[in-house]
Formats: C-alpha cells, structure tokens, sequence
C-alpha cells in the first residue's frame, strides 16, 4: 500500500515538472482535467449502485453490489498521479468553471495520499461486506461517505 | 477567518475560566447567544452567529451551556484557522448541540406540532443553514427576502489573490436550487453527505452534514419537509 501510493505520488510530482500537453486542449490541461473528473463519475456511478440499495431505491443484489464494490476498490488503487498537473487549479489562469481542485492539493500532496489511503481502506470492508446483505452493505457506506467527503470538504470548491 | 468583511475569530467557550466562558452565568451565555452581547455588554459581531440562536428555546440553551460546562478547559485564546462558529470546534471537542437536542426532547416547552413546524426550527435555529445558504448584503446581514437561495461563500479563499471559494448553493425548491430533489433525497443527504446523484458534500458542508447525520431520522425527514415549503426563489 505505501509503495503503492509512493508510486501515484511520485508520478504525481513528476508530472508537475513535465507536463503532457495535448494538441486538442481548448483549456490548459483540459485533458487531464476531463480525466480525472471521469475518474470521480466512475466513483459516483459505483457508489450510485450501493446508495440506491441502501436507500431503498433499488433492490438489494448481492451480486451487484459485490461487483460495485470491487469497481471501487479497484479504481481507488488506480495510479492517476499524472491527472493532476501542476497549475490545473480552479484559480489558473483559464480554469475558472473548468475544474474545482484547489490550488491546496499541490501544496499538501502527502495529506491528499492519506485521503485515498482513507478511501482505500473503507473501500476493502465495503468490498469484503457489500454480498453479505443489506445490512452488511448500508453499515459500510457511512465509511465510504467519509472516504469521499474526506478529500472534497478540504481539496474541492463548490460548483455552484 | 478572513470574510469579506474582515477577519474574524471565533471565541473559545470551552469552560476555561480565563479565556473561555467557565465564568459566565447563565444569564451571560443567554444574552450572548440571544441577543449577541458579550457580559461586558459589547456586541459581538455577526460571525458568531447569534442572530440564529435567538431561534432556539431557552431550555435548549440552559442544557447547551450545562453541557458546555462539562467539557474539558481549552486554555487556547483563539484557534487557528477557524471557519463559521461553532462548525469549527466541534468536532475537535466532540459538542453537538444537535446531540443534546436530541437528548433532552422532553425538556423542551414548546415542541413543534408538526413536522415542517419542527423543520423550521432545526433549520432557522441551531442549524442555522442560513448562516452560508443566505446572501449577505454589504453590512453583511442576511438577506431575508433572498432566505436560502445561495450566496458568494463565506470564506475568502486562501489563494494569492484572496479568491473567492465558490458559491453556496441554493436550497429552495427552485429549478435553480434542489427543486428536483424529493424529500427522501433531502433527508438521504444530510443522513449519508451523498446528493442523489452520489457525489458526497465537500467545502463547509461536510461538517454540517457529519452533525445532521447524528439527528434522528425524523428530523431530518422534518427538515426536508420544511425545505420542500418554503417559496422557491432563484439563484442571483
Ligand atoms: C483524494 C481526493 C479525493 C477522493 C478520495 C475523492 N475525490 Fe471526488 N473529487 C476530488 C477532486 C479534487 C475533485 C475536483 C476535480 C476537478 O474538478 O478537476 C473531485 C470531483 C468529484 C466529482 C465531480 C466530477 C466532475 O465531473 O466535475 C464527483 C462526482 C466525485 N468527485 C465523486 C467522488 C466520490 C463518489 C468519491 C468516493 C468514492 C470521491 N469523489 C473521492 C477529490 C477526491
Ligand atoms: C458552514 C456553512 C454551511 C451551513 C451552516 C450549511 N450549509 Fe449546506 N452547504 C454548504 C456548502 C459549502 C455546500 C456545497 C457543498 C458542495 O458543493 O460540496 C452546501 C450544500 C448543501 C446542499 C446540497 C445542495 C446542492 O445543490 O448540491 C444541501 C441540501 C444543504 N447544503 C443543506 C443544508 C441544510 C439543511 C443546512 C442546515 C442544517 C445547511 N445546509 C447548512 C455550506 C453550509
């Protein structure tokens, strides 16, 4: 786990100093930003699947939610260091309305590694417990909530 | 906290007797949350938000400053990087007048009727959700005819430039803010921090939402069912 993240944020600070650029960028970064948002959707089309259930929208499904689980878990282990150039922050030039990462990531990589390891753990209970019922999946997804607001509350503004 | 109107710092009301509030009176922490005045008789200013406590019943704040006396002396004259009083110094110290609300349901003399009754209070006192989702005006009041459509934030970002950290949004039930969200989603959200599109709170919100969560589940129906009836206003 902790080489693992040593990876992500040794590609991450690599990638500070060079940069890809993209020939079809309308927007600095706009590559790596569209990426790294899909990456954030894939994470919210999977929890969507284990919300429903737990809310009562959509019927408990073992196999399905086992299957969203492990999705998650395994895109939270997903090396995306390279998405996160530096000076692809909200408050960049040309990037208001764009993206919503605040310029605090790129001054505090060690504590954004410590909120995906949080993810990442949350995200093995859920995986181990989300085909063990109803009740198994909804007492994991308070943990899995923290895993998610623990990054946003300090590295994401609001889009409104 | 830098504001647009300046900075501001939250009090200490841990029971420290020299820098906190260990030697106030009831009577003192009243008129502090009530009318906003300091035992010296100074006006605090707006960032301790006692234009919302002045919402909550007395008994709710006679068992909030019992409880307050019952925690731990902070010797700190004032924390660093404080946000909206009292979101802030929560969750280090663990008080959550919710929790005590919630403790003490039968000490309170004027139980709200019905839900929406009871959503209104939750909302407009010590949740006081206006505090962030209302738009000051330059005095920096909220604006009542604008209640809950969303606002500049609070907080000026820590940037070079001092930007701003977005909006907040709007949460009446207008297109522009949660008009298509139903009162399960409301009350799914404040319980669980996911909208109903699954992506989790962030900002201020996180720490709102770690307190609703420990409302009961009646609560947070009945402030959803408040949100659902108050006028639909859109964003600026
Ligand atoms: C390590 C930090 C971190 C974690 C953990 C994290 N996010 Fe994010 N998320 C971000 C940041 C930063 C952004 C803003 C990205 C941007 O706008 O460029 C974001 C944006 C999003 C978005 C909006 C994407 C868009 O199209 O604008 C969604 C949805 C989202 N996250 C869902 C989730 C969910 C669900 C989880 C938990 C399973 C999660 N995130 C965990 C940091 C994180
Ligand atoms: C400390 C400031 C603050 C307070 C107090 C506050 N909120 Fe919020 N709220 C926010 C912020 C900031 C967001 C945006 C979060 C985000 O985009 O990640 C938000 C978002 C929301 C949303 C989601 C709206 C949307 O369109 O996504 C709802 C619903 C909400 N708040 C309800 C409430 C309620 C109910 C209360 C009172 C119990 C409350 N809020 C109190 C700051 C606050």
């Amino acid at each position: 786990m902790k080489t693992f993240l040593l990876v992500i944020f040794a590609t991450a600070a690599l990638s500070a100093t060079t940069p890809v650029t993209f020939a079809q960028d309308e927007v600095p970064f706009q590559n790596q930003i569209e990426a790294r948002q899909s990456f954030m959707k894939i994470y919210r089309f999977n929890i969507g699947m284990l919300g429903a259930m737990a809310k009562g929208e959509l019927p408990y499904d073992a196999e399905q939610a086992s299957a969203a689980a492990n999705n998650l878990l395994a895109a939270s282990k997903m090396s995306n260091g390279a998405m996160w150039p530096a000076g692809s922050d909200m408050n960049s030039e040309g990037l208001e309305g764009v993206t919503w990462a605040k310029p605090d990531i790129w001054t505090n990589f060690p504590e954004v590694g410590e909120k995906s390891r949080a993810l990442t753990e949350a995200l093995e209970s859920m995986a181990a417990a989300a085909g063990d019922g109803l009740g198994a999946l909804r007492s994991n997804m308070g943990a899995v909530g923290d895993g998610c607001k623990g990054c946003h509350e300090p590295f994401r503004a609001s889009k409104d | 906290m830098a504001t647009p109107f300046g900075v501001f710092r939250s009090p200490n009301i841990s029971p420290d007797p020299e820098v906190g509030i260990g030697n106030w009176s009831m009577l003192d922490f009243i008129n502090a949350m009530v009318l906003g005045l300091s035992p010296e008789l100074e006006h605090y200013y707006p960032a301790f938000p006692y234009p919302h406590y002045q919402n909550i019943n007395y008994d709710d704040l006679i068992d909030l400053k019992t409880y307050l006396d019952t925690l731990p002396p902070s010797p700190n004259q004032v924390a660093d990087h404080e946000l909206i009083f009292p979101y802030t110094f929560r969750r280090g110290v663990g008080l959550w007048k919710w929790r005590y609300l919630e403790r003490n349901k039968s000490l309170r003399t004027s139980d709200p009727k019905t839900p929406v009754e009871r959503g209104r209070y939750l909302v407009t006192g010590p949740g006081h959700c206006g505090a962030c989702h209302t738009p000051r005006d330059v005095f920096g009041g909220e604006m009542v005819d604008r209640f809950l459509a969303g606002a500049e934030s609070f907080e000026v970002g820590e940037g070079p430039e001092g930007e701003s950290e977005g909006r907040i949004p709007n949460i009446t039930p207008h297109s522009d803010g949660i008009g298509d969200w139903s009162e399960t989603d409301i009350a799914y959200s404040l319980e669980s921090g996911f909208d109903p599109d699954f992506d989790s709170f962030g900002g201020s919100m996180v720490e709102v939402q770690e307190n609703t969560a420990r409302l009961s589940a009646e609560d947070r129906a009945a402030i959803a069912a408040y949100l659902k009836s108050i006028p639909a206003r859109r964003s600026d």
